[in-house]
C-alpha cells in the first residue's frame, strides 16, 4: 500500500505540490477558517455579563440592522472609504504612470521609495497626521506663530475629513503598486501605433493607456476600500467623535461594552455589506471595460 | 534627451509631480524625529531648543526596554515560521503544476484584504473559546497568519525566476530532496529567504491591531505606545521612540527590497508585487 | 538620383545611442510609388531608420524631408507616414473594426462613412466577416493583415512595413509577399520595407538599400546589386557568392588581366579605380554562373579543373562543392536540375571541368 501511495506521489506532479503547499495552505486555512467560523457561531449567541447565552438568536442581527447609530456608521464608514480609495487612486495614478514611462534609471529605487512607507508602523505613520493636524499642531501652531491666524482652525483635527487625508497618505503606498504592474505591462508599440494612427498624447492616454490599466486600478480601489472600512486606528486617532468609524464600534463591543456576540453581528454585517459592493463594483466595472472604444 | 524615444520621453510636469507625491508621502512622517529633538512637551510650532533629552528618559525606561525585547521575540518567531511557510506555499505554487492554484493562492493571500479588526476579533473569540489565555503566544499566531502573505509574494517572485532543471541536475547526480534543497535551492533563494525574513519581522515588529486584541500583560511596543499616547507627558517619549523605529524600519525594509529587486530580472510585472 | 522624384529625401542621417552609432550618415532618396527596402542583418540600423522617419526616434544629426517639408518638429501623429510594426501592436481591447477604425477618430467621419471605409478594407486585406473578433482569436497571418488595414485606411503618402512577414512561417510569408506588391502597385503608395531576408528584398523592391552597420552600403535595383555589388560585403551579403584572391598583372585599355589564386590567368572588364598594376583584388563570380562538365569543352574561353568534394541536393537544383588547385575551400556551384550536359548525378570525387562567361566575373576590392 505504502509503495502504491509513493508511485502515485512521484509519478503525480499535482500531488507532490499539494503536499508541499499543504503545511502553508493548513496552517492559514485554520488560521482563517476556524476563528471566522466561531466568529459567525458567536454572533447567533447573547452574553450576560462573563456568560454566554448559546441559544441561537437573531437579536444582534435584528438590533444591528435595526439601529439608527449603527446604521449611520456604517454608512459613513462607506462614505470615508469610498471617497479614500477614489482619491488615492487619483493621487497615486500620476506618480505610477511617471515611474512606470518616464524612469529609465534606478527603476528599483523609485519602487522602493513609493511602497517603503507602507512597510512601517501604520501607528506611527497615523500619529504623524495626529501631530500635524491637531489643535496645537504642527499646522496650527505654525500658522500662528506665523502670524497667520489667531485662533486654531479647529476643523482640522478630528473630522471626517482628517480621517480621509490620514487614510490616503497611509494607503497610498499600497495602493500604487497594482497600478504601477498595469502600466508597466502596457506594450510600448500599442502607443507608439496609436500616434502613428494621430492621436496625440491626450487621445493616446483615454483610448489606449487609461483602458489598459484598468484591471490594475480597479485592484488598487478595492485594495484600499476594503481594508479601510474596517480600520481601527485612524478613526481612533484623528476621528472625534465625528469621525469614528464602524470598526471602533465593533472594538468597544469587545472590550467596555462587553457584549462579544453584538460586535461578532456587527463585523459579519460589515463584511457582508463590504463583500456585496466590492462584487457589484467589480460587475460594474467589467461591464464599462467592455464597452470602451 | 535625445536617446529616448518619443513616448517616453521626459515629462517635466509629471516629473514634478512625482516628487511632490513622494514629499507628501515622507514629509509628514519626517514631524516625528522633529519634534523628538525639541525641548518641549507641547508637539506644536515654534520650536524650542534642541535636546536629547527624551531619548535619554527612553533609553533609561525599564518597561519599555520589556516590551521591546517582547516585540523582538515576537518578530523573531514570526519572521522564522511565516518565511518556512512562505518558502514551501512559494516553491509549490511556481514549480508545480496543481489544479485550483489560483483559488488556493488566493486564499493564502487573503489577510492582505481583510480587515484588521475582523481578523483580530475572529482569532480572539476562537482563542479564548479553545481556552488558550492570552499571551504573546497568541500574538504570534496572529502576526504568522497576516504576515504569511508578504512571505510568499516576496519568495513567489524569487522562485518564479528559478530555473527547474537545476534541481533536476543535482537529483541526477545524486541528491534527494533534502540535499537538493539544501545544496541547490536553497543558496539561490536566500536573497528572497533574506528579504522575507526581514519584511516579515519588521511587518509583525510594527503591528498594532492583532497584537492589540490578542495580548494581555506582556505587550509588545505597538500596543505600549498605544497606552502612552494618553499621557502628554510622555508624548515626546512616544515620539523619540517612534522615530528611532521609522528610523531602522526604513533601513530594514529598503534592504529588503533591494535584496528582493535584485537579481530577479524586470519582468513586466515580475518582482514588484508586495 | 536621375529618373527618381524625391518624394523622401533622407541627408546625412545619424543616430547615436551613446558611443553606438545606430545609423550613419545615410543619403537616401525615395520616390513617390516606390518600393524600396532596407534590407540589413540585425543591429545594421535599419530599424532605427524606420523609426525615425515615422518620428518615434529623433534624430542626432541629418535631415528627413517627405514630400520637401521637413520633419525636424514633427510629432510621429502629425506625420504623413504610417507603420506597420513588427509585433503588429493590434490594441487587445478593441475588436478588429475598431482596430482599423482606431485612425479615423482624427478626421470626424460619420458612423456610417467610417463603417464603410472599414468594411472596404476588410475586404481589401481579405478579412471579410472577421470584424467583431479580438485580437487573442486572431492567427498570427491574420493579425498582419489587420495591421495593415489599420495603416491603410488613412491614405497615407507613405507606408512603413518593419519586417511584417518574420513572424509567419514561409509559405504563408511567400503568398504576403506577393499580395503586398500586388496591393502596393494598386495603391501606387511608397511602401519603405524593413527585412533581413535578402531574397525577400530581391522580390518585391524596385530599389533597395543595404545596410550594414550603420552605413548604407549600396542602394539600387536588386538586379543592380545582384549583378554588380560594390563591395564584398554587399556581394557576400546577397546571395552565394564565390570570393577568389588575384593580383593585377596587366592594365590596358579598360581591360584588366588578372593572376587568380585558382583559376589561371583572366581577362576581364576593368573600370574602377582600385583595378590598378600590381593591385590585389578580389574576383567574384555567382555559383550559378559556373558550368560543370566532365570535360573541357572546346569553346570554354575560361576554364579549371577540380574535384567534387561534396553535393547538396535541394529538389529544383542542386549546389556542387568542387575543390580546385590553389585554393582551400571549395568553390560553389549551382546547377539547375536538367542543366548539367553531365548525363548523369555526379558523384564525389569525380573530376570535372568549370567554366564560365567573361560577364560573370566581378571584381571587387580587397577588404
Amino acid at each position: 500500500m505504502r509503495s502504491r501511495l509513493r508511485a502515485a506521489f512521484l509519478r503525480s506532479e499535482a500531488l507532490r505540490g499539494y503536499a508541499l503547499l499543504s503545511p502553508t495552505l493548513i496552517v492559514m486555512l485554520f488560521a482563517m477558517c476556524a476563528p471566522f467560523v466561531i466568529l459567525v457561531v458567536m454572533s447567533f449567541w447573547t452574553q450576560h455579563a462573563f456568560e454566554f447565552d448559546t441559544t441561537l438568536t437573531l437579536n444582534n442581527y435584528r438590533e444591528a440592522i435595526e439601529e439608527p447609530v449603527y446604521r449611520a456608521l456604517m454608512i459613513r464608514s462607506l462614505w470615508i472609504s469610498g471617497t479614500c480609495a477614489a482619491v488615492t487612486v487619483l493621487v497615486s495614478y500620476p506618480m505610477a504612470y511617471y515611474v512606470a514611462f518616464h524612469v529609465h534609471r534606478h527603476k528599483l529605487v523609485w519602487i522602493i521609495l513609493m511602497t517603503l512607507p507602507f512597510w512601517t508602523s501604520y501607528l506611527l505613520r497615523v500619529f504623524s497626521w495626529k501631530v500635524i493636524l491637531g489643535y496645537n499642531g504642527a499646522i496650527n501652531s505654525g500658522l500662528k506663530s506665523l502670524g497667520l491666524i489667531e485662533q486654531s482652525l479647529e476643523f482640522l483635527l478630528y473630522s471626517p475629513t482628517a480621517v480621509v487625508i490620514t487614510l490616503a497618505h497611509a494607503w497610498a503606498a499600497f495602493a500604487i503598486l497594482p497600478i504601477y504592474v498595469s502600466l508597466e505591462k502596457i506594450d510600448r508599440s500599442l502607443l507608439e501605433a496609436a500616434a502613428d494612427l494621430g492621436d496625440g498624447p491626450v487621445a493616446r492616454f483615454f483610448r489606449v493607456t487609461l483602458p489598459l490599466s484598468l484591471p490594475g486600478v480597479i485592484a488598487a480601489s478595492l485594495l484600499i476600500f476594503i481594508p479601510t472600512v474596517g480600520d481601527y486606528i485612524t478613526p481612533a486617532l484623528v476621528g472625534g467623535p465625528d469621525g469614528i468609524m464602524i470598526a471602533n464600534l465593533i472594538q468597544a463591543h469587545f472590550g467596555k461594552v462587553n457584549d462579544w456576540p453584538m460586535g461578532a453581528a456587527i463585523a459579519i454585517c460589515m463584511m457582508i455589506i463590504v463583500g456585496l459592493i466590492s462584487v457589484i463594483y467589480i460587475w460594474m466595472t467589467r461591464k464599462v471595460t467592455e464597452r470602451i472604444a | 534627451m535625445k536617446d529616448v524615444s518619443y513616448i517616453t520621453r521626459p515629462s517635466q510636469p509629471l516629473r514634478g509631480y512625482a516628487i511632490l507625491f513622494l514629499a507628501f508621502l515622507y514629509v509628514p512622517v519626517l514631524f516625528l524625529p522633529l519634534f523628538s529633538f525639541n525641548d518641549s512637551i507641547y508637539i506644536a510650532f515654534p520650536l524650542k531648543e534642541f535636546t536629547t533629552k527624551w531619548y535619554e528618559q527612553m533609553f533609561s525606561n525599564q518597561q519599555l526596554h520589556v516590551t521591546l525585547v517582547n516585540s523582538l521575540r515576537v518578530g523573531a518567531a514570526t519572521a522564522v515560521f511565516a518565511t518556512i511557510l512562505g518558502v514551501f506555499g512559494a516553491k509549490a505554487v511556481t514549480q508545480y503544476r496543481m489544479p485550483g492554484r489560483k483559488p488556493m493562492v488566493f486564499t493564502i493571500m487573503l489577510p492582505l484584504v481583510i480587515p484588521g479588526i475582523i481578523m483580530g476579533v475572529a482569532l480572539l473569540i476562537l482563542v479564548s473559546r479553545l481556552g488558550i489565555p492570552l499571551s504573546l503566544y497568541t500574538v504570534t499566531l496572529g502576526h504568522v497568519l497576516i504576515c504569511v502573505p508578504f512571505s510568499m509574494a516576496t519568495l513567489i517572485a524569487r522562485f518564479e525566476g528559478f530555473d527547474r532543471s537545476m534541481e533536476e541536475a543535482a537529483a541526477d547526480l545524486g541528491d534527494n530532496a533534502w540535499w537538493t534543497f539544501w545544496r541547490v535551492t536553497f543558496p539561490i533563494v536566500f536573497p528572497g529567504i533574506l528579504a522575507s525574513l526581514l519584511l516579515t519581522f519588521t511587518v509583525s515588529f510594527d503591528e498594532f491591531i492583532m497584537a492589540f486584541f490578542l495580548s494581555s500583560t506582556e505587550q509588545t511596543l505597538p500596543v505600549y505606545m498605544w497606552t502612552q499616547l494618553r499621557f502628554p507627558q510622555k508624548l515626546p517619549g512616544v515620539l523619540a521612540l517612534g522615530s528611532i523605529i521609522l528610523v531602522v524600519s526604513f533601513v530594514v525594509v529598503f534592504v529588503s527590497q533591494w535584496l528582493r529587486g535584485r537579481g530577479v530580472a524586470q519582468i513586466p510585472g515580475g518582482g514588484t508585487e508586495p | 538620383m536621375s529618373g527618381i522624384d524625391a518624394f523622401i529625401s533622407i541627408e546625412s542621417l545619424s543616430k547615436h545611442f551613446g558611443p553606438v552609432k545606430a545609423v550613419d550618415r545615410v543619403d537616401l532618396t525615395i520616390g513617390g510609388g516606390e518600393f524600396f527596402s532596407l534590407l540589413g542583418a540585425s543591429g545594421c540600423g535599419k530599424t532605427t531608420l524606420l523609426r525615425m522617419l515615422a518620428g518615434f526616434e529623433s534624430p542626432t544629426a541629418g535631415e528627413i524631408f517627405i514630400d520637401n517639408v521637413s520633419m525636424a518638429d514633427v510629432a510621429p501623429h502629425h506625420r504623413p507616414t504610417n507603420m506597420v510594426f513588427q509585433n503588429y501592436a493590434i490594441f487587445p481591447h478593441l475588436d478588429v473594426r475598431r482596430n482599423i477604425a482606431y485612425g479615423l477618430r482624427v478626421q470626424r467621419l460619420s458612423r456610417s462613412e467610417s463603417d464603410r471605409l472599414v468594411d472596404e478594407m476588410l475586404e481589401l486585406v481579405k478579412l471579410s466577416g472577421f470584424g467583431e473578433r479580438r485580437s487573442d482569436e486572431l492567427s498570427g497571418g491574420q493579425r498582419q493583415r489587420v495591421a495593415l488595414a489599420r495603416a491603410l485606411i488613412k491614405r497615407p503618402k507613405v507606408l512603413l512595413l518593419d519586417e511584417p512577414l518574420g513572424a509567419l512561417d514561409k509559405k504563408l510569408r511567400e503568398e504576403m509577399q506577393i499580395e503586398l506588391r500586388a496591393l502596393q502597385q494598386s495603391l501606387g503608395i511608397t511602401f519603405i520595407f524593413v527585412t533581413h531576408d535578402q531574397e525577400e528584398a530581391m522580390t518585391l523592391s524596385d530599389r533597395v538599400a543595404v545596410m550594414s552597420r550603420g552605413k548604407a552600403l549600396q542602394i539600387a535595383a536588386p538586379k543592380e546589386i545582384y549583378n554588380h555589388p560594390i563591395s564584398i560585403e554587399v556581394a557576400d551579403f546577397i546571395g552565394q557568392m564565390n570570393f577568389i584572391d588575384a593580383s593585377v598583372a596587366g592594365l590596358e585599355d579598360g581591360h584588366a588581366v588578372l593572376d587568380t589564386a585558382c583559376l589561371g590567368r583572366i581577362e576581364a572588364p576593368a573600370a574602377a579605380p582600385f583595378v590598378r598594376e600590381a593591385a590585389n583584388i578580389v574576383v567574384a563570380i555567382r555559383p550559378e554562373n559556373l558550368t560543370l562538365s566532365r570535360e573541357r569543352r572546346p569553346d570554354d574561353r575560361n576554364a579549371v579543373q577540380g574535384v567534387i568534394k561534396t553535393a547538396a541536393y535541394l529538389g529544383d537544383r542542386s549546389h556542387f562543392y568542387v575543390s580546385v588547385e590553389g585554393r582551400e575551400k571549395p568553390l560553389v556551384v549551382a546547377a539547375q536540375e536538367g542543366q548539367t550536359s553531365l548525363g548523369q548525378s555526379l558523384e564525389n570525387d569525380t573530376p570535372v571541368w568549370l567554366s564560365w562567361p567573361d560577364e560573370a566575373v566581378i571584381l571587387l576590392e580587397a577588404g
